[in-house]
């Protein structure tokens, strides 16, 4: 049990070093960015003393790296600025569409998973049969598509011809089963062929010979002893896809005028609402860090050879 | 004798084949554009704006009565050109970062995997988002956001390879015999390494003309009048009911282009993996 705490501990500092990383990251970004907030805020006839004494009101006179702390200091407290364009408070903004985009993310990762797992396993059973070569094709094919294109196919054959599904927006549950299809179908072929060439090598494992030399049936070897140390790595990678995920899902929340955090940081940007811009990655960042971590540590509980390393 | 074998056990994989048969004739779309084009992609006509596919506007027209064919040949110059720039930089980024960390260990190998971890945590599209804002919406401020958040990929890979190299005999000699680092690494480190980053351009070009589409998408890319393939993609969702083919157009070269990097990536990943060697 003590080396697990161990591994949990080291893996946490490494998990609050990224995220500092990632604010100091961000916030050079910003700083870099043509033109201050204020600049954007005042109107031009206001003169350059008021000006200045704004500045100096908000820190901004200060040199980088203080407004760096103060800027830390504010976001510890869950504030995030507020916004140039709509005058609000970017906290609240985001609160209001972060269920949205965890929704929507959450139902395509469940699509992906209960359509690629017996997939996977189906592929690795009846290795080179033309299940598998075709499955294989397929797969690549999808994994080609850009998501929004295949948002705007789904729109045109389910909303437009057969009018069966809304277009866009939110209007209750039926309006996420476009937008999660299209965010999982792509993104579909990793998990299947990481589902499939895992247990094409836990087919290889001796204890499978030896479940089989004792009689067992074939299900119950597949189910009991291969898809359970198969599922290792598929599940670590549960987590470790979610960033890749969560940057389709801001093209997909495009396509469908989603109202998720994609939307909202899409509006910003061409509005040059730099407030918005960081507030959302920073949030989106550590929402990511936050997963990876899970992934890690889970990795590190369900197989004793990485905590070790 | 090898890679004889490996490049012609490569074109038995008729995946490999017909991928490559395809990624051939985009290039001749990107030399021939102007020849294959009917119009340019720049001519505006009223008069025929949103004409369905016919023999004079083979896939169409927009609203301003430009024809789509002829801005999809074009915009295959856009989508590709920028994807190998998005490709050449992460190249140069990742591989200088992995030699440095495979070569000098230690402490600045463990900066390195930090940093390295560290892009990898951020979600690339919306850190690629923020960099465009900063430097401005074009082509080739997309390809650097691209390449700036996908580095990560080639790092670690590379970063192996250099401490199997560093640990050869004919390093060490080289070292004895007093060369400096650089020339052991220009000389000695960067000619083993040629054909693992070739292999990992090729896999990391399907991403990043995905990568580099979804920015032009979302608006950011090559500005008009330029004929970007997300944008033209963009502009014809708002027609959907009544003029489907503009958003059909674009996303099935996008589709056709990626595919046959991914077709040929499967069967250059058999290079890499080692279990298929020796």
């Amino acid at each position: 049990m003590n080396d697990i705490m161990r591994f949990i501990a080291k893996r946490l500092c490494i998990g609050v070093l990224v995220v500092l990383f990632v604010t100091v990251l961000v916030f050079a970004i910003m700083q870099a960015m043509p033109g201050n907030p204020i600049d954007l805020m005042v109107d031009t006839r206001v003169s350059a003393e008021k000006v200045a004494e704004i500045k100096a009101q908000w820190g901004l006179d200060e040199p980088p790296v203080v407004q760096y702390f103060y800027w830390i200091k504010n976001v510890l407290r869950g504030d995030l600025g507020t916004s140039i364009s709509l005058k609000q408070s970017v906290s609240d903004l985001i609160l209001q569409r972060l269920p949205y985009t965890l929704m929507l993310t959450g139902a395509a990762l469940l699509i992906e998973y209960i359509i690629a797992i017996p997939l996977g396993l189906l592929a690795a059973v009846k290795k080179n049969s033309a299940a598998d070569k075709s499955l294989t094709v397929v797969t690549i094919v999808l994994w080609s598509m850009p998501p929004f294109w295949l948002g705007v196919l789904f729109i045109l054959t389910f909303s437009v011809w057969l009018k069966i599904l809304p277009i866009s927006g939110w209007d209750g549950i039926v309006s996420l089963i476009l937008p999660a299809f299209t965010l999982a179908l792509p993104s579909l072929a990793q998990i299947f062929r990481l589902t499939r060439s895992e247990v094409l090598d836990v087919l290889d494992e001796k204890y499978v010979t030896t479940a089989y030399a004792k009689g067992l049936k074939n299900k119950v070897v597949l189910v009991r002893h291969v898809l359970r140390n198969a599922m290792i790595p598929v599940t670590v990678m549960f987590f470790l896809s979610l960033p890749w995920l969560i940057g389709g899902a801001v093209v997909v929340e495009n396509v469908f005028a989603w109202p998720g955090m994609g939307q909202l940081i899409w509006k910003a940007i061409s509005k040059q609402d730099f407030v918005i811009v960081q507030g959302v990655v920073l949030v989106i960042t550590i929402l990511t860090v936050i997963c990876n971590l899970i992934g890690d540590i889970l990795a590190g509980i369900l197989d004793p050879r990485i905590r070790l390393e | 004798m090898v890679k004889k074998d490996k490049f012609k056990r490569m074109l038995k994989n008729p995946m490999v084949v017909i991928g490559a048969i395809m990624f051939l004739l985009v290039i001749l779309v990107v030399i021939f554009a102007p020849v294959i084009a009917p119009h340019s992609y720049t001519e505006q006509n009223a008069d025929v704006a949103l004409t369905a596919p016919c023999r004079e506007y083979p896939w169409g027209t927009d609203q301003y009565g430009r024809c789509i064919f002829s801005r999809v040949i074009y915009g295959s110059r856009i989508a590709l050109s920028v994807g190998i720039i998005a490709v050449v930089i992460e190249t140069l980024i990742g591989v200088t970062l992995g030699v440095i960390s495979g070569y000098y260990g230690k402490k600045i190998d463990k900066v390195v995997q930090f940093i390295t971890d560290a892009t990898w945590a951020i979600p690339p599209i919306i850190l690629a988002m923020a960099i465009v804002l900063m430097l401005g919406s074009s082509a080739t401020n997309v390809a650097i956001a691209v390449a700036v958040v996908s580095w990560a990929q080639f790092t670690k890979i590379i970063r192996t390879k250099v401490m199997a190299i560093k640990a050869l005999p004919y390093i060490e000699a080289a070292k004895i015999y007093g060369e400096s680092d650089l020339s052991i690494i220009v000389r000695y480190i960067l000619p083993n390494l040629v054909s693992t980053i070739i292999v990992l351009a090729t896999l990391a070009m399907p991403s990043a003309i995905l990568s580099t589409t979804s920015m032009g998408f979302l608006g950011l890319g090559a500005q008009q009048p330029l004929p970007d393939w997300g944008w033209i993609l963009q502009n014809g969702i708002q027609f959907i009911k009544k003029a489907a083919w503009i958003s059909m157009a674009p996303g099935l070269a996008i589709v056709w282009t990626v595919l046959s990097f991914n077709l040929v990536g499967e069967g250059v990943k058999e290079l890499l993996d080692p279990r298929t060697r020796v």
